[in-house]
């Protein structure tokens, strides 16, 4: 028997006619892996196949050796915190925690217990008695990872575990997140933002449209990535003074002018961004933003397959 | 290596609850839910409480023996006749309130909120799910439609009189009452449940519930009073009342229903129960077959 915490057989899943994940093979041994992809990618169907809330239209999929749609018993041994936020909304943290730890199974006295400690550890023991109704989006976050972690599984999946918390609370949770897996728990994180799995792990399995298009270092993808064009907005009051500036540079491969602003394409970001840190100081320019369009994977997935598939 | 376990995190190393018995898990969770709120269960056992008062004041004065001095004859020995019987139709009554503010709206909620997946994420199977939820609403409707009822069989027989022939003449009566009980416990468990599993959306379900329940029966009363007086075991507070008729055979209260046989109201109730039953049963393992969280 494979010695693999999750084995992926040729496994695909439709919805009707609709394609959720088409003929993926993959397998997991232990440590954090990041499903990275864009919405719609097939992430969050891959992760339900895994804790048995689906069933593979085609090939297999086991979860220490086990399929979990059909082996029930082998999902005492996962923790799934799901992408959506809705729970039992008049329950109290420890309420929620509690039922979902005796549903995975911990008998009724240790229950409570064991919510309590899995609430602590995510850092909601000051919420601990309040009702889920009033939690804000990084406290309803915390509590779902807590309602994952509370009957001790070996594996962890947590789909887009990240979304919506704000920067402080995204930091605590990712280093939460690996302490989990310093422990010993295998872990499987969604997410479409790259720095988000990059802060995590540097395993990444990077899905688009159903299937895998890369797996492995993190640094390797990210290298694919920055190939592409990356576009930065600088909205200021001397435009031409900076795409001056910018023109001569070889990685800058198109400026295009807006109303008070400068559109850059260029092939290498952190050399572009120290550029333009350098024309605005030295022409002493007033920047008002600098956005990229660019944070968004999709687009940059359709690059790096060629915009074919 | 730094873990979580230096950090004063502790493993959950115990035994664990067997899958078998984790839908009393759902059922205490039903319990749990259903008493957070005032309007869902609290002020419906409410009523029932007043119904079980005011009842059982009627039956008290009946058998004060300075009403029975003043009163009419026959008058205060028909009050402690009817008096659970008509309590009884009020029971239902109340538990149809309680099937709009809980049981018709409990697994369309669940489908609705996406709550599946906290169920089916972990070791629980359908069935423990329909027998969690089925269960959960027996207890909390057998307070309104057995307990109330229950109480009163024992008052009527406490003041039954001290001889035994009075005692062992008022002892039927509990058994009868846990019998229409029973039944009226199953039809407003199990019966909106059934309509909860129907559509995925709470409101819908209550409506659909709502519009069978008066509207569809109201049709049925009416086509069985002009045809087949059995077509108006239909509706299911008729074909509760046949059998309580039936069972208590109290003259006064022989109105229209009465004229619905027992059979009918029996096999009323019991096609009802089962095809509800069977109904939850349906959806919840189509829903989770299908991916009970949706496509993304």
């Amino acid at each position: 028997m494979s010695s693999a915490v999750v084995s992926v057989e040729r496994c695909s899943k439709w919805y009707g006619n609709v394609l959720g994940v088409s003929d993926i093979s993959w397998e997991l041994k232990g440590g954090i892996v990041g499903l990275l992809g864009p919405n719609g990618a097939g992430k969050s169907t891959l992760i339900k196949m895994m804790a048995g809330l689906l069933r593979p239209s085609r090939g297999t999929l086991t979860v220490f050796g086990k399929q979990p749609f059909e082996e029930v018993a082998v999902r005492a041994r996962l923790g799934y915190a799901p992408e959506h936020e809705k729970t039992w909304d008049e329950l109290t943290a420890r309420e929620l925690v509690t039922v979902m730890a005796r549903l995975a199974g911990v008998p009724g006295d240790r229950a409570a217990a064991a919510a309590e400690t899995a609430l602590v550890e995510m850092g909601m023991a000051n919420a601990i008695d309040r009702r889920v109704k009033g939690f804000s989006k990084g406290m309803r976050q915390r509590t779902k990872l807590a309602t994952a972690i509370a009957h001790d599984p070996e594996l962890l999946l947590l789909d887009e575990p990240l979304t919506g918390v704000d920067p402080v609370a995204r930091v605590d949770i990712i280093e939460r997140i690996k302490k989990l897996a310093a422990a010993g728990k295998t872990v499987v994180v969604s997410s479409h933002v790259l720095y988000e799995i990059e802060a995590l792990t540097s395993e990444i399995v990077v899905i688009y449209r159903g299937q895998v298009l890369a797996e492995g270092n993190v640094y390797e993808i990210r290298k694919l990535i920055d190939r592409h064009p990356h576009r930065i907005r600088v909205e200021c009051d001397q435009p031409r003074a900076i795409a001056a500036v910018l023109a001569t540079a070889d990685h800058v491969a198109r400026l295009v002018f807006e109303r008070n602003a400068v559109l850059i394409e260029t092939r290498d970001p952190d050399r572009c961004y120290d550029a333009i840190a350098g024309a605005v100081l030295d022409g002493n320019i007033g920047v008002t933003a600098m956005t990229s369009p660019d944070n968004n994977l999709g687009a940059v997935f359709e690059y790096l397959t060629g915009g074919a598939r | 290596m730094s873990t979580i376990h230096d950090l004063g995190y502790q493993r959950y190393v115990g035994t664990r609850r067997t899958a078998a018995t984790r839908w009393r898990v759902i059922v205490r969770n039903q319990l749990s839910i259903a008493w957070k709120t005032w309007w869902r269960y609290k002020a419906v056992l409410a009523l029932a409480v007043i119904v079980t008062f005011v009842a059982g004041g009627f039956m008290y004065l009946a058998s004060d023996q300075r009403v029975r001095a003043f009163g009419r004859a026959g008058i205060p020995q028909m009050m402690k006749e009817v008096a659970i019987p008509v309590a009884l139709q009020w029971y239902c009554r109340i538990a149809f309130l309680l099937s709009l503010t809980l049981s018709a709206g409990v697994v369309a909620t669940d489908m609705q909120s996406g709550a599946f997946t906290f169920y089916f994420a972990r070791s629980i199977r359908p069935v423990d799910y329909v027998i969690g939820k089925l269960a959960g609403m027996v207890l909390l409707v057998a307070t309104i439609t057995l307990a109330g009822p229950v109480l009163l069989a024992a008052l009527r027989i406490g003041l039954s009189g001290d001889d035994t022939e009075s005692l062992a003449d008022a002892l039927p009566v509990l058994l009868k009452v846990f019998a229409i009980g029973g039944l009226a416990t199953l039809v407003y468990a199990a019966v909106p449940l059934g309509f909860s599993a129907l559509v995925p959306n709470r409101r819908y379900a209550l409506a659909l519930w709502a519009a069978y329940y008066l509207v569809v029966g109201a049709m049925a009363i009416g086509i069985g009073y002009a045809t087949s007086h059995s077509l108006g075991a239909l509706q299911l507070p008729s074909a509760i009342e046949a059998v309580t008729l039936r069972l208590f055979d109290v003259e006064i209260l022989h109105g229209l229903d009465a004229k619905v046989p027992l059979s009918a109201g029996l096999i009323s109730i019991g096609a009802h129960v089962v095809v509800a039953i069977g109904l939850v049963g349906w959806r919840v393992r189509a829903a989770q077959q299908s991916g009970v969280g949706g496509a993304t």
